[in-house]
């Protein structure tokens, strides 16, 4: 018996997730931080009123929501799917594995393209800068951001679905996680040691590993240092797409369904 | 738990936080009078460790948010030439046009190519490419969050010799009152001296010392000064050659009992290097001493701090 409705997995793991209602604390609390976080900071004689400290309290936010609320809830609803059956019932029922895995990981895609909105539209608003063509260039750098986080995040929301699907909600929190760590802040300890080795073995092992910190743009929205070539831009983008690519391809293997 | 629950537990831990901090602030009875520093971690080898990590990416602050680390460029084969000096095109007048740099052959395999194209990304990702200048109130901004982050990092680790000069120049160069700015230097020589002279401080903490006495001379034995007085520069002195010589000490002890080797080379080196800029920064300084400093530099300097 098939469904009467289009995307029946997704518009369960969606009301789930609306249910439960922390995804509403996730926009809450990113209003809340963009707000509070740069007077918490001491700078003196109120420069705090300084428009690239907020666009930079978005985007902080946005990462840390890809650490913490994005990959768990992705895992816990993964998990929780295939031990309640439903991944097997909906199989039975003729919808195919991938169908039901890219359709569990739109439901977290949802909030994750809901936070880069918030701080897209965040930073197109309030921090725009006054002059015409320094907004414009502000304008390309947020949309690049936006895109290169997307990148990013997608592929590691669809990566915590499916080993929720395999293994505990903890493991499958923490591999995302963990890939996310060292693709940001590992990539500058291990770029001498592995970058530079002479063996061919270690070198393909650097290039192998996920290079999240060139999506990391923030430095260029705080020191306004315009939007990326787009050769840059379209190389990065290459590159996440074509890991992203890989992981979601891992992912997709990884998804089980039978309970 | 359903979500009015949550925002009820919220406003009311909110709440509770507000009306503790309001009461805190009224009565001075309750602040929290030189606290223990959270974990102990400044002046720990975590604090150093993150002073160090922020130290690196404090760099790009004052090269206008560009990443300062070198760019990975491929290393030159032991034959290929030097590089010729880069003058500027009226000093090359009359030379013959610089050969082009000679194209290292053959040897860059795919996997090389792909990993300096990695390097190239990352060090174009923090590459300026806007034409407009910084507004002044963004210029303000940004000179401010560079301060917080330069005192919270050698907050973290004051035996830390490259965030202490650093933050010497940056007091110096910044403040407004140059009163102010006296005070402010002196206060945070005598703190670096003392901390390089304290019980079981490292290496690096004896330079940072050393360096911080020789600022302090430096700014006494300066030809227009017109305050001198010969028994700080004594005491700045005797300062100066106990932190030497404490580094000269832990150094020889570190080869006798066999750890020397295992600092990392680039560290070994930058330690040898500054100490003997150090070294001869104060012969420099010998003769310009007012007679009797350098002989009567027996006299027991101030008592280091044993507990931090």
């Amino acid at each position: 018996m098939s469904s009467l409705r289009a995307w029946p997995l997704f518009r369960l793991s969606f009301a789930g997730l609306m249910g439960r209602g922390s995804c509403w604390l996730l926009l809450l609390g990113a209003g809340l931080f963009i707000w509070v976080a740069p007077l918490l900071t001491p700078w003196e004689e109120n420069p705090q009123i300084l428009q690239p400290a907020r666009a930079q309290a978005a985007w902080f936010y946005a990462w840390i929501a890809l650490f913490t609320w994005l990959p768990f809830q992705a895992s816990a609803l993964g998990h929780r799917m295939r031990r309640e059956g439903m991944l097997e019932h909906l199989h039975a029922g003729g919808s195919g594995r991938i169908s039901q895995c890219l359709q569990l990981s739109a439901a977290i895609w949802v909030w994750m393209l809901a936070v880069v909105l918030i701080a897209v539209v965040f930073c197109l608003t309030w921090t725009l800068p006054k002059r015409p063509e320094e907004a414009r260039m502000w304008t390309t750098l947020v949309f690049q951001y936006g895109l290169l986080y997307t990148l990013c995040a997608a592929p590691l929301c669809l990566l915590a679905v499916a080993l929720g699907t395999r293994t505990a909600e903890v493991i499958a929190f923490l591999v995302p996680t963990g890939l996310l760590l060292m693709g940001l802040f590992g990539a500058a300890w291990l770029a001498p040691l592995l970058g530079g080795a002479e063996s061919g073995v270690l070198q393909s092992l650097w290039l192998a590993l996920p290079h999240y910190h060139l999506a990391d743009l923030t430095p260029r929205l705080v020191f306004k240092m315009g939007p990326l070539p787009f050769a840059d831009f379209a190389a990065a983008a290459g590159t996440l797409g074509l890991q992203g690519a890989a992981i979601s391809i891992s992912g997709l293997c990884l998804f089980r369904t039978r309970s | 738990m359903s979500l009015s629950h949550t925002l009820l537990t919220l406003t009311a831990a909110g709440g509770l936080w507000w009306g503790g901090h309001a009461l805190s602030c009224s009565r001075t009875a309750l602040h929290a009078t030189a606290a223990p520093p959270a974990f102990a971690l400044p002046g720990s080898a975590y604090g150093s460790l993150a002073a160090r990590l922020i130290r690196d990416s404090l760099y790009s602050y004052w090269h206008g948010g560009e990443s300062a680390a070198p760019a990975a460029s491929a290393q030159a084969g032991a034959g290929a030439p030097p590089l010729p000096p880069a003058p500027g095109r009226f000093a090359r007048r009359g030379m013959p046009a610089p050969v082009p740099a000679a194209q290292t052959p053959g040897e860059t395999s795919w996997l090389q190519a792909g990993v300096d194209a990695l390097s190239r990304l990352e060090k174009s990702r923090t590459r300026r490419a806007s034409t407009v200048p910084l507004s002044k109130a963004h210029q303000q901004y940004l000179y401010a969050a560079a301060d917080v982050r330069l005192r919270f990092a050698y907050q973290l680790d004051p035996g830390d010799a490259t965030l202490y000069e650093i933050l010497y120049f940056h007091i110096a160069s910044r403040t407004q009152s140059s009163d102010a700015a006296r005070a402010a230097i002196d206060a945070l020589s005598q703190n670096a001296m003392a901390y390089g002279l304290r019980e079981g401080g490292s290496m690096s903490d004896a330079l940072t010392g050393a360096g911080a006495a020789i600022n302090l001379l430096n700014d006494q034995l300066q030809p227009g000064n017109t305050s001198r007085d010969d028994k700080a520069v004594g005491r700045e002195w005797h300062a100066l050659e106990e932190c030497l010589e404490r580094y000269r000490r832990v150094r020889s002890s570190a080869e006798e009992e066999g750890w020397w080797a295992g600092v990392p080379e680039a560290r070994r080196q930058e330690l040898e290097a500054h100490a003997k800029l150090l070294m001869r920064i104060r012969e420099m300084i010998r003769p310009v001493l007012p007679p009797g400093v350098a002989t009567a530099g027996l006299a027991p300097g101030p008592n280091p701090s044993s507990s931090r």
